[in-house]
C-alpha cells in the first residue's frame, strides 16, 4: 500500500473500496466482542466461513467478524445484511439451516429471532427491538458494521473524513474552539470540558506535549472503553490525531489494561494500519503534521486509570498518584504539557469535526452534550451497552431498554459510577441522567457503570462489597485511603455480621470525610461515596442491621434465616434436591421444613422453589 | 528572577516567594502545623496528610495538604480550619490504631486530644508508618535506591528486593537516623565471624542492618585503626565523585580528620 499523500488521495481510495462492495449483496455479521467471544461466536465464524464455501457462495456473500453489538444478554449475535435480519443465540447447529433459508431464500428462521415479552412479537431487525430502539447509537454503532482489524471497513464508512477535513481545512484553534462549542465533557469520570482542557495544553509553553488515551477501564461489570477500543479502534486513533494537531503534540500513547488482550490486539493492528497508510507517522496524508502513537499496557491496578498513577506507570515508575496541585495540561507525564482523555472522549472526537458542534450541542442536556455508553447491568433483564442521549432518564434506560427486573422483583437502587459511584433509590428513576444531576444526587457519572439492584439486595451489604474493592485496589499511599478504607470496610463486616454498634454510622460517616477531604487522589476522594449514599437514602436499612439484627434485604447471613411455608410448600422435593447439606427434610405430600442448625443459608432452596415457599426472615 | 505572590494565612497577609509551599511560608511566620512525612531536606511527598489546611482559592474552597501545595498570589489559607482539623485528627486517630507504640503518633495524637486509640477500631501494634523518609533519603541524598516501598494497599511495606539482602545498600545508615520511628536498626560489631563445629572463621568489623538484612565489612581508620565505616560505602562515593578520589583520602575517620 502506497501511502496516502493527499485528502483527494484518501477520498479516491474511499471510492475505490466502495466500488468492489455491492451494498445489496448479503453480508453476515457476528459480534466479535468479548461478550460473545465467552458464547463461543468464533465457531460461529468459522462455521459460516464454512458452510458458504461448502454451498460455494464465496463470491456472493461476506462473511465478517464485527466489533461489539452491544447486546450481551443474547449472544452469540448475528446480523444478515443488506435486510438487516437479527438472530439472537446463534449455534454453531443454526448455521446450515441460516443460510439454507436466510441467505439462498430470503426466508426467516423464527426460532433465532428476538421476541419481545411484553409485546409478545418477534422481532425482524435490530431497529425493531426496545433495547436498540430508544438507543443513539453515535459511537457505537459502527462497531456492528465494521472488522475491527481492517481500516478498508472503517474507510468504506467514511473514516478519516474528519481527520482530513482538520487537517486541510481547519487551524487547530478552530479545532478547539468547535470542540469547546460543541460541550463535550471527558468520559473518563471527571466530566472536564475536553476543549478547555485542549486549550490549557496547546497554550502551555513547554515542548514536546504530549497526548494520551487512557483505556485502563477497571470498574467492576463496565466494559465500554473495552468494547469500543476492540470494535472501532481507528475511530479513537482518528480522535487522537485530531487532538495531537489541535494542541500540537507528536507523540501519543493509549494506557491499555493487559488484561484486554482483544483491545491491545485491535489497537495494535489499527496502529501499522494506519502507519501503513499514512494516517500515522511522518507527514500525515501529506498535511506536513507527525504524529505517532505507541501502546502501553498497563498491569492491572486499578488506581492507574487515575492521571498522575497513570504517568508515573508509563514513566517506568510505581503506578501512584501524586498530589495534582499543578493541572497535567502544565505538567502531565515527565512534567511535560499533557492532554489525557479517555476512549470514548476521543471516539467522539471525529464525529464534532465532521456535524460540527452545532449539531452535537443539540444533542443532550444544557451542562453535557452528546450520548454517552453505559454498561447496564446487575439485576436486569437485557443486559448490555446502550448508548443514550445525555438527559435520559433511569426509567428509560432499566424498564424501556433494559426489558425491566428478572422475576417481575421491584427496583431497589441503580448503582452508577463504578465502585466510588453511588446509589440511588427509586425518587431518582426520573431523573435526566447527565454529570451534573448524578453529581447533585451523591452519585457521579464516572466512566459509565450502571448496576441495576432489586428489593433482594442489602444495600449495607453492597457499601460493604464495593469498599473491600476499594481497599484491595488502593495503592496505599496516603493515610486516609489505606487506613480509613480498612476500619470502614471492617465496621460494615460488622454491621453484616450483627455486630454493628450504636454510632457507627456516624463514625462511618465521619471517616468518608477524612476520605473525601484528605486523599491524594480522586479514588481516595470518591471512595466513601457507596457509603455515603447507601446512609443517605437507605438509613433504615443501617438502622434495622445495628438496632434490630435484621437485613431487610435478606442477603447477610448472620441475620437471615430460611424457613419453609407449609401453607405453600406442595412438597415437590425441589428443594431437598437443591440443599446440599441435607439441611431440607420431608416426606412426599408432607411440607418440607430446613433445619436451622444444618442450614448453611447459601440460598439454593429459595432458588429452586416455584412456589415461593422458601421464606427468608 | 524570584516572582514574590501575596497570599493569606490564618489572618495575616504574607509575601512569599513564587513556588515556596504553604508548608514553608507558615512556619517562616511561625505558624505551626503538624507534620509527619514531611522532612526539610527531601522533597515534599504529601503522604501522612497530617499537614492539610484548608484554602480558598476564587469561589472554590478544598483541604490540601500544605507540604506540597505551592504559594499562590491571592490564595487564603486557614490552618486550623473545621474540615482540617477533621482530616488531621482522623489520620491521627488511624495511625494511633495501628501504631498505638509509636512515639511520634501518640505524641502527634496527644497534640490533637486524642490519647487512647477509638475501642471501635481493631488496634494493630506495627511500626513502620510507612512515610518513606528512609526511602526517599536512600534515593534522593543518598542515590543508592537500595530500598523502595513493595506491595500495595493495607500491605504496603518498605522493604529490600524481593525481602532479601538489599545488593545496592551500602550501609552509610541514613535511613537509621532519618527514620522518625526507629523501627530500622543498625549494629556495628568489632570482630563478626562464622562459627561452625569446631571452629571460626573471623571476617574482621562488620555493620549489620538487620531491616534490610545486609551485612557489610567495614573498613579501618587509616590514622586510628577503628572501623568507621563500610567498604561499598567508600566504593561508593568514590564512583560517585566527579574528580577522582584517592581511596587513602576517603579511609579516615571523622574524628581523625579533625
Amino acid at each position: 500500500m502506497k501511502k496516502l499523500a493527499s485528502a483527494e488521495h484518501l477520498e479516491s481510495l474511499r471510492k475505490e473500496i466502495n466500488k468492489k462492495r455491492d451494498p445489496n449483496l448479503p453480508c453476515i455479521t457476528i459480534c466479535g466482542g468479548t461478550g460473545c467471544q465467552a458464547y463461543g461466536c468464533q465457531r460461529v465464524v468459522e462455521g459460516f466461513k464454512k458452510e458458504i464455501e461448502k454451498q460455494k457462495l464465496e463470491n456472493r456473500v461476506t462473511v465478517r467478524l464485527t466489533g461489539c453489538h452491544g447486546f450481551c444478554e443474547r449472544g452469540p449475535l448475528v446480523v444478515i445484511h443488506p435486510k438487516g435480519t437479527f438472530y439472537q443465540q446463534v449455534k454453531v447447529e443454526d448455521i446450515p439451516e441460516i443460510v439454507d433459508k436466510t441467505i439462498l431464500k430470503g426466508e426467516l428462521v423464527e426460532r433465532l429471532l428476538f421476541e419481545d415479552q411484553a409485546a409478545k412479537k418477534k422481532m425482524l431487525t435490530e431497529e425493531e427491538i426496545p433495547f436498540y430502539k430508544k438507543q443513539m447509537r453515535l459511537i457505537f454503532g459502527n462497531n456492528g458494521r465494521i472488522d475491527p482489524c481492517s481500516i478498508e471497513d472503517y474507510i468504506a464508512l467514511g473514516g478519516y473524513a474528519a481527520l482530513s477535513k482538520a487537517l486541510f481545512s481547519m487551524k487547530p484553534e478552530e479545532i478547539i474552539g468547535e470542540v469547546k462549542k460543541s460541550g463535550l465533557r471527558g468520559r473518563g469520570g471527571g466530566g472536564f470540558p475536553a476543549g478547555t482542557k485542549w486549550e490549557s495544553c496547546r497554550r502551555a509553553e513547554e515542548n514536546p506535549k504530549y497526548l494520551i488515551c487512557n483505556a485502563d477501564e477497571g470498574d467492576p461489570g463496565a466494559y465500554m472503553d473495552r468494547s469500543l477500543l476492540e470494535g472501532n479502534p481507528h475511530s479513537v486513533l482518528e480522535g487522537m490525531i485530531i487532538g495531537a494537531f489541535a494542541i500540537g503534540s507528536h507523540d501519543g500513547y493509549i494506557y491499555v489494561r493487559n488484561e484486554y488482550p482483544l483491545a491491545v490486539k485491535n489497537a495494535t493492528v489499527a496502529i501499522e494500519q494506519a502507519e501503513q497508510y499514512g494516517l500515522l507517522g511522518k507527514n500525515i496524508i501529506g498535511s506536513g503534521f507527525d504524529f505517532s502513537i505507541k501502546i502501553n499496557r498497563g498491569g492491572g491496578a486499578f488506581v492507574c486509570g487515575e492521571s498522575s498513577a497513570l504517568f508515573a506507570s508509563i514513566e517506568g515508575r510505581i503506578g501512584e498518584p501524586r498530589d495534582k496541585y499543578i493541572h497535567a495540561t502544565d505538567k502531565g507525564l515527565w512534567d511535560k504539557p499533557t492532554t489525557l482523555n479517555n476512549v470514548e472522549t476521543w471516539a467522539n472526537v471525529p464525529l464534532i469535526v465532521t456535524r460540527g458542534a452545532e449539531w452535537y450541542s443539540r444533542i443532550g442536556t444544557e451542562g453535557s452534550k452528546g450520548t454517552k455508553i453505559f454498561s447496564l447491568v446487575g439485576k436486569i433483564n437485557n443486559t448490555g451497552l446502550v448508548e443514550v442521549p445525555m438527559g435520559i432518564t433511569f426509567r428509560e434506560i432499566i424498564y424501556e431498554i433494559g426489558g425491566g427486573i428478572p422475576k417481575n422483583r421491584t427496583f431497589k437502587a441503580v448503582q452508577t459510577g463504578g465502585p466510588s459511584g453511588g446509589c440511588l433509590p427509586e425518587k431518582f428513576l426520573d431523573l435526566p441522567i447527565d454529570f451534573d444531576a448524578l453529581t447533585d444526587a451523591g452519585s457521579m457519572m464516572g466512566s459509565g457503570g450502571m448496576i441495576v439492584m432489586d428489593d433482594r439486595t442489602c444495600m449495607v451489604d453492597v457499601a460493604r462489597y464495593f469498599l473491600a474493592f476499594l481497599e484491595e485496589e488502593s495503592c496505599g499511599k496516603c493515610t486516609p485511603c489505606r487506613e480509613g478504607l480498612k476500619k470502614m470496610r471492617a465496621i460494615l463486616e460488622a454491621i453484616c455480621g450483627g455486630r454493628g454498634r450504636q454510632g457507627d454510622i456516624e463514625l462511618l460517616e465521619r471517616l468518608s470525610q477524612v476520605l473525601v477531604d484528605g486523599a491524594i487522589c480522586g479514588l481516595g476522594n470518591t471512595a466513601p461515596n457507596p457509603v455515603l449514599t447507601t446512609i443517605k437514602y437507605f438509613r433504615d436499612e443501617y438502622e434495622a442491621h445495628i438496632n434490630q439484627k435484621r437485613c431487610p434485604g435478606g442477603v447477610c447471613k448472620a441475620l437471615i434465616k430460611y424457613s419453609i411455608d407449609p401453607e405453600k410448600c406442595k412438597a415437590c422435593g425441589a428443594c431437598l434436591k437443591a440443599c446440599t447439606v441435607e439441611a431440607v427434610t420431608g416426606e412426599r405430600k408432607q411440607p418440607h421444613v430446613i433445619d436451622a442448625k444444618k442450614c448453611i443459608k447459601c440460598g439454593a432452596c429459595y432458588e429452586a422453589c416455584k412456589f415461593d415457599a422458601v421464606v427468608v426472615s | 528572577m524570584v516572582t514574590m505572590v501575596t497570599l493569606t494565612i490564618d489572618g495575616r497577609r504574607v509575601q512569599a516567594e513564587k513556588g515556596a509551599t504553604v508548608l514553608e511560608v507558615a512556619r517562616e511566620q511561625g505558624i505551626d502545623i503538624p507534620t509527619l512525612c514531611h522532612h526539610e531536606d527531601l522533597l515534599p511527598y504529601g503522604v501522612c496528610r497530617v499537614c492539610v489546611v484548608e484554602i480558598t482559592r476564587g469561589k472554590r474552597k478544598r483541604v490540601v495538604a500544605s507540604c506540597t501545595y505551592p504559594a499562590e498570589e491571592g490564595l487564603i489559607v486557614e490552618t486550623n480550619s473545621e474540615r482540617a482539623l477533621n482530616v488531621r485528627k482522623g489520620v491521627a486517630e488511624l495511625f494511633l490504631a495501628r501504631h498505638p507504640n509509636v512515639k511520634v503518633i501518640k505524641e502527634l495524637a496527644a497534640k490533637l486530644g486524642i490519647t487512647e486509640p477509638n475501642p471501635r477500631f481493631n488496634v494493630e501494634n506495627d511500626y513502620c508508618i510507612l512515610c518513606g523518609q528512609c526511602v526517599r533519603a536512600c534515593s534522593e541524598i543518598v542515590g543508592a535506591n537500595a530500598i523502595s516501598f513493595s506491595e500495595r494497599g493495607i500491605t504496603r511495606k518498605v522493604s529490600s528486593p524481593f525481602s532479601e539482602a538489599a545488593g545496592d545498600c551500602i550501609g552509610c545508615g541514613t535511613c537509621v537516623y532519618i527514620c522518625p520511628t526507629g523501627i530500622i536498626t543498625m549494629k556495628d560489631i568489632e570482630d563478626g565471624g562464622l562459627v561452625y563445629p569446631g571452629g571460626r572463621d573471623s571476617l574482621g568489623p562488620r555493620r549489620i542492618i538487620h531491616t534490610w538484612k545486609v551485612n557489610l565489612d567495614m573498613v579501618l581508620c587509616r590514622v586510628c585503626n577503628r572501623p568507621f565505616t563500610t567498604q561499598a560505602k567508600i566504593e561508593f562515593m568514590q564512583k560517585r565523585a566527579k574528580v577522582p578520589v584517592p581511596l587513602e583520602e576517603l579511609s579516615v575517620c571523622p574524628t581523625c580528620k579533625g
